[in-house]
């Protein structure tokens, strides 16, 4: 591995992952339990912080496929769909541990709240984006859909930010350093940097896969359109070792 | 304390277990021999 995008990206990975154990070492051992959730308060120094990466991947994902449109460079095309894996992985984890803490605090798995349910539509959509990179073949084509449909679905980050506000919701609003106090707010804190770091780190390491990936299949040749239908019938068509064994 | 959730560690301990599990995980995927350099090279 001598590629300096891969080497970044693993360094970004082993930072942000001893920062995070180190968020949520403090948040699970050292900090108080939560005055009306109790232990269970606990799961917000891990689901915060990756809801918060999400949203901010997204965002990447959003600039990178701008400038996949605007300049048709391949970088942009990989670094579209590094953080669009990534900020879909997190949106997956953020809705699991999510269901996980509702139940002992709703006392139920799930719910059809508008965080809850925006949340879920932005898996669903970015799921889409990169399910739908997997079907098309054209590369042109494939980089203007992806850039396209990662613009389309990234009109939810907005909507799933400000559900809180604006609807009624039973998931509570944004937590703020007024809203907590620094003994709870140092380990959500410093998760929240780790989780960043660890996702930068993963979205490079991704970036990196899919530009050998374009590169690999930019180097093969090209195929004929269609492939010529065998004949048994027509020994100029066919397998000449099929007539000398039969 | 009145009103507070009493135990729930299994809980924490799933949504903890679950998110490194699922990141340790894909980064195995993304660094898997072939995957980060062409084939061959």
């Amino acid at each position: 591995m001598k590629s300096p995008l891969a080497i970044v990206g693993l360094i970004f990975v082993v930072l942000g992952m001893l920062a995070t154990a180190a968020g949520h070492w403090i948040g699970l051992f050292v900090a108080p339990p939560e005055a009306m959730m109790g232990d269970v308060g606990r799961i917000l120094y891990v689901h915060v912080p990756t809801a918060w990466a999400a949203l901010i991947f997204f965002m990447v994902a959003f600039v990178a496929a701008i400038g996949s449109l605007w300049s048709g460079w391949r970088g942009f095309d990989a670094a579209t769909t590094g953080a669009v894996e990534v900020g879909t992985v997190l949106t997956f984890l953020l809705l699991i541990q999510g269901s996980i803490w509702a139940r002992p605090t709703w006392n139920t798995w799930w719910t059809w709240d508008p965080r809850l349910t925006t949340s879920a539509v932005l898996a669903a959509a970015f799921g889409v984006v990169l399910l739908m990179r997997r079907l098309i073949d054209q590369p042109a084509k494939r980089q203007m859909a992806t850039a396209v449909a990662t613009i389309i679905a990234f009109v939810d980050v907005p909507v799933v930010y400000f559900s809180v506000k604006w609807w009624a919701s039973l998931h509570q609003q944004a937590s703020t350093r007024a809203s907590m106090d620094s003994v709870m707010g140092l380990p959500l804190g410093v998760a929240a940097l780790g989780m960043l770091v660890m996702g930068t780190g993963l979205m490079l390491l991704r970036t990196k896969v899919e530009l050998v990936r374009l590169a690999h299949e930019a180097d093969a040749p090209e195929l004929p359109p269609t492939a010529a239908p065998l004949r048994l019938d027509d020994p100029a068509g066919g397998d000449p070792t099929l007539d000398e064994a039969t | 304390m009145d009103g507070m959730i009493d135990g729930g560690w299994g809980f924490v301990w799933a949504a903890y277990g679950i998110t490194w599990a699922v990141l340790l995980g894909y980064l195995v995927t993304l660094v898997l021999p072939g995957r980060l350099s062409p084939p061959g090279s």
